[in-house]
């Protein structure tokens, strides 16, 4: 062992425990001066059930699910990362072994020649290969092929490039070792063929044994050199995304926070110190892959919103320029306004909340998250749009967000009889008909047509009529939290007043909000979603679909029924269940489906620059051979046959999974 | 500087109204809402309050129990005070004199040195209020302002809207009573948390008695004007252009929703790349003479 050896009349290990003192006092300082930044943050309880936490961590985390999950046909770099994950994690156990106990403490006799190191020798060997395929991979993929969510940065190169010495001399350690000290019977197969290289070469003993010394401490400083390295860049990720997994947000996706006045001191976020601790960890595990960038749909149609730019800008904020705020007094309201000098009013409302930068994000940073927090301060501080704020005070004066009356609520219906709970007392089925579906002409189909549906297959149901308001889920998504409290509060109250076994509902946004918002406030109902409902229906043949012609559609997922509540299948098992369909899938969809562009309160937000993002997704179904782009929810039929009718192509009918059924059955 | 702003509950128009007998309208659920030209109003007394100190703003109201609602909307928008003058009995169908009347006395007691109004109300659309209040204070009163400057705290600098764009700048003595035009601003949105925090803040109420105003002063016979009828409004015509049938569907539908264009003229929708349509359009200017060549 090369520590043991002694250099300028000093012991090998005064310099090895020299060096390691330096390295790691360097980095210990760094992770402690980005631990006090944490405290920076607001509190946050995010540590209950810390047992569930740890397992849902290391199933996420050893085996790499967190990047396999986002592989695809057209992006397999995740299989780069956990080769690379692997490998690496397989070498800093023999760093701790061989070098550390070995080599540092003076254990190596223990090792040397032992069957452990045989074995752990030769599976590094491969690990090594393995790593170097990965890093040539990443390397190609950065400089050559330049995918659109990855920029080729400093940082990324000199990691590249110190990952790949680090292998290159650990073939050299196991060469130069073998050769020199003439070690047999070792099967690591890329050192024993260097070794039989070197000897061959007729070098002498002692020259390959200063070499493997030399090649030796240069690796040994090349780890430490990396180690000091990790913190101060991106790679930080490496010590932090465990523990930005570990305590990630065990609340369901569909809720937002909920804020009381009374306690919060800040209602959202204006400053970096405003956001918890644990939307600060997050920016220390952003490794900058872009994932969410080439998911988001603001950023893929051309609006200057990118949520890697906004986590890397705000993580630049917290490191480079905060950390006076350490020094002096912590209640002191100094700082940057994130909203106007980092991320800008405009890129906080092009979001569409619709959760594909969280869904894809390897190490759950909460992207969305922040852009709602900001929104809830621009709100309280009045700097919203005048569409924005039409639509706030209709939901305000008026009960919903169309600037209609509450009289003409049941406009939608007329015409026809409809069962008003009112009148009916004790029902089945409570059927939420919705803002958009009974203001707008477009999506007032669908309630028609669960009408016909629901009296076809004799349920026992009822609706609200004149006293069902907006259910809060857009005032929520534009940051009115106070306006979504009253509205949550008050439809709440009107609910309890009547009774029904289930609460039903053909909008995703008024399902989510119903089943996952509403127990914030002590409203607990049950929650159907009509595709659920109709497929009940059509398994207990209530719903009889009769033979007609061949029919191709694809299916288009809205967010809050997909990514936010999981159900994929449903309303692919009621399309499926009409005789004679053929479905065909977009390039996008389930958890990567692309949103329609209307949520989060775009429906009456004015987006202006770069393109529809209704357009962009329906290209994407164009691109299909079908004649039906089914959906289900109002946002997504309004938006999408519109972009139909923009692009002038007659040939795609966008409809509600309802709309089908009840043609079905008129015929 | 002390600066009224005078704000009025009305009635929100985008709920159709019905007329209920010949004098009265009726709403199954009437919603109310603050007159959106008064808080354009009280916007612009925010503006003067940030730019000089010691600025004092007072909103008040004029209107029954329940018209605090848009106290509570200046109050959480930044007005200082606010003031209720509660219609009682006296003042319950009180015409645009009497509240003037009334008006005026709070105003006299407060003191102050400039009373900002909204143009109009969203619901009658009269704009009497602050022509009586004026000339009952004795002050210059000047109409459709869209800017104002306050110079040396003693006279105010105004920009009046006139026909089809046009401004007319005037210089007018201080105390004065201005009125604000729509298009001089953006209400600030007021947030449901400000709003409630505003709730629980104090409000002065005043009634007609402990003004010592009497019923011969501001009841029924003191009105100047008088409902005689009221009906409902008669369907609007509207004009639809048919548009040209070689069209393609989207482009129906556009030219329709656009309102569509004058018969005479034809109108083309270029499309293309910006670089093409740049140049046709420098084509169009440079052929109707409008771009020199």
């Amino acid at each position: 062992m090369p520590v043991s050896a002694t250099y300028w009349n000093v012991s090998g290990y005064v310099i090895f425990w020299l060096l390691f003192a330096i390295a790691f006092s360097l980095f210990a300082q760094r992770v402690y001066f980005l631990f006090r930044l944490l405290h920076l943050g607001q509190k946050e309880e995010r540590s209950e059930s810390i047992g569930h936490r740890i397992t849902a961590m290391l199933v996420d985390v050893l085996p790499q699910w967190c990047n396999l999950k986002t592989v695809t046909r057209q992006d397999l770099a995740g299989m780069g990362h956990s080769l690379l994950f692997w490998g690496f994690s397989l070498f800093l156990i023999g760093y701790i072994i061989f070098i550390g106990f070995g080599g540092g403490f003076g254990l190596s006799s223990l090792l040397e020649g032992s069957k452990f190191e045989t074995i752990y020798s030769s599976i590094l060997d491969i690990a090594g290969l393995l790593v170097i395929v990965a890093i040539v991979w990443a390397a190609i993929r950065r400089y050559i092929l330049k995918p659109f969510r990855l920029e080729a940065s400093m940082e990324a190169g000199v990691i590249l490039l110190l990952v790949f010495s680090l292998m290159v001399l650990h073939f050299c350690i196991e060469g130069f070792g073998c050769a020199a000290y003439r070690a047999q019977a070792s099967w690591s197969p890329i050192g024993t063929t260097l070794a039989y290289f070197l000897t061959g070469t007729g070098i002498s003993e002692s020259t390959l044994a200063t070499a493997y010394k030399a090649v030796w401490w240069l690796h040994y400083l090349v780890i430490l050199g990396f180690m000091v390295y990790i913190p101060y860049s991106k790679h930080l990720h490496i010590l932090v995304s465990p523990f930005n997994v570990l305590f990630k947000s065990l609340a369901s996706k569909g809720a937002l926070k909920l804020i009381d006045p009374e306690k919060d001191k800040t209602v959202g976020v204006s400053k970096i110190q405003d956001f918890t601790w644990k939307h600060l960890l997050d920016l220390y595990a952003c490794t900058v892959c872009g994932r969410c960038q080439d998911a988001c749909p603001a950023c893929l149609s051309g609006k200057p919103l990118n949520p890697k730019k906004m986590i890397q800008d705000m993580k630049r904020q917290l490191i480079v320029e905060v950390p006076y705020l350490l020094k002096g007094n912590k209640t002191v309201n100094t700082g940057c306004d994130l909203i106007t000098e980092l991320v800008g009013e405009d890129e906080i409302w092009e979001c569409t909340t619709c959760y594909a930068c969280q869904e894809v994000c390897p190490v759950i940073i909460e992207q969305m998250i922040k852009i709602t927090d900001m929104r809830r301060n621009l709100v309280e501080q009045g700097r919203v749009s005048p569409s924005v704020v039409k639509a706030l005070e209709s939901m305000r004066s008026l009960g919903n967000p169309w600037e209609q009356s509450q009289s003409s609520r049941l406009d939608w219906a007329e015409g026809r009889g409809v069962n008003l709970i009112q009148e009916r007392g004790e029902v089945e089925v409570l059927y939420w008909v919705g803002c958009t579906s009974a203001y707008d002409s477009c999506a007032q189909d669908i309630s028609r047509a669960m009408l016909s549906l629901l009296d076809k297959a004799n349920i026992n149901y009822a609706i609200l009529g004149t006293e069902e308001r907006c259910c809060g889920d857009p005032a929520r998504r534009m940051g009115e939290e106070g306006l979504f409290q009253r509205i949550a509060r008050s439809n709440i109250e009107v609910l309890k007043k009547y009774h029904f076994e289930r609460l039903l509902t053909h909008c995703p946004h008024c399902f989510n909000t119903f089943k996952n918002e509403y127990p914030q406030l002590g409203g607990q109902f049950e929650v159907v979603h009509h595709s659920q409902f109709l497929l009940e229906l059509i398994r207990a043949g209530r719903i009889k679909l009769p033979e007609e012609q061949e029919l191709r559609l694809t299916f288009h997922d809205p967010c809050y029924l997909g990514r936010y509540n999981g159900m994929y299948d449903p309303p692919r098992q009621v399309l499926q269940a009409i005789p004679k369909i053929r479905m065909a899938e977009m390039k996008l969809n389930k958890a990567k489906a692309m949103c329609c562009g209307a949520g989060g309160g775009q429906m009456w937000i004015q987006a202006e620059k770069g393109r529809r993002i209704e357009e962009m997704r329906f290209e994407q179904a164009q691109e299909l051979n079908v004649q039906i782009m089914a959906t289900a929810c109002p946002y997504c039929t309004i938006v999408l046959s519109e972009a139909g009718r923009i692009r002038g192509a007659t040939k795609i009918k966008v409809t509600d999974i309802a709309e089908l059924l009840a043609e079905r059955i008129k015929g | 500087m002390r600066i009224i702003v005078c704000m009025k509950q009305v009635l929100d128009n985008r709920v159709t109204l019905q007329v209920n007998d010949s004098v009265t309208q009726k709403e199954p659920s009437p919603v109310y809402i603050t007159n959106p030209v008064d808080r354009v109003a009280l916007q612009k007394a925010l503006e003067i309050k940030d730019l000089l100190e010691g600025t004092e703003i007072t909103a008040i109201t004029a209107g029954p129990a329940g018209a605090e609602q848009v106290l509570h909307v200046a109050l959480a928008g930044g007005a200082d005070q606010a003031i209720h003058l509660i219609k009682d009995n006296t003042l319950e169908a009180s015409d645009a004199y009497t509240t003037a009347l009334a008006l005026g006395k709070v105003c006299k007691e407060l003191g102050y040195t400039l009373i900002l109004c909204g143009q109009m109300s969203l619901d009658t659309n009269a704009a009497q209020v602050h022509a009586f209040l004026a000339e009952l204070l004795g002050i210059p009163r000047v109409t459709g302002v869209v800017r104002l400057e306050v110079i040396l705290q003693e006279r105010v600098r105004l920009w009046r809207r006139l026909e089809r764009g046009r401004r007319q700048v005037i210089e007018c003595p201080l105390p004065a009573l201005l009125t604000i035009d729509s298009l001089a601003g953006r209400p600030q949105y007021v947030s449901e948390f400000n709003l409630r925090q505003a709730a629980e803040r104090q409000i002065r109420q005043l009634t007609s008695a402990n003004m010592g105003l009497s019923q011969s002063d501001v009841g029924p016979q003191a009105f100047l004007v008088r409902v005689v009828s009221l009906s409902s409004p008669k369907p609007r015509v509207k004009k639809i252009y048919v548009p040209d049938s070689s069209m393609s569907t989207s482009q129906r539908m556009n030219y329709l929703l656009s309102g569509g264009t004058s018969g005479r003229k034809r109108s083309s929708l270029l499309e293309g790349t910006a670089d093409y349509l740049a140049s046709q359009i420098v084509e169009y200017l440079t052929k109707e003479g409008i771009k020199p060549k």
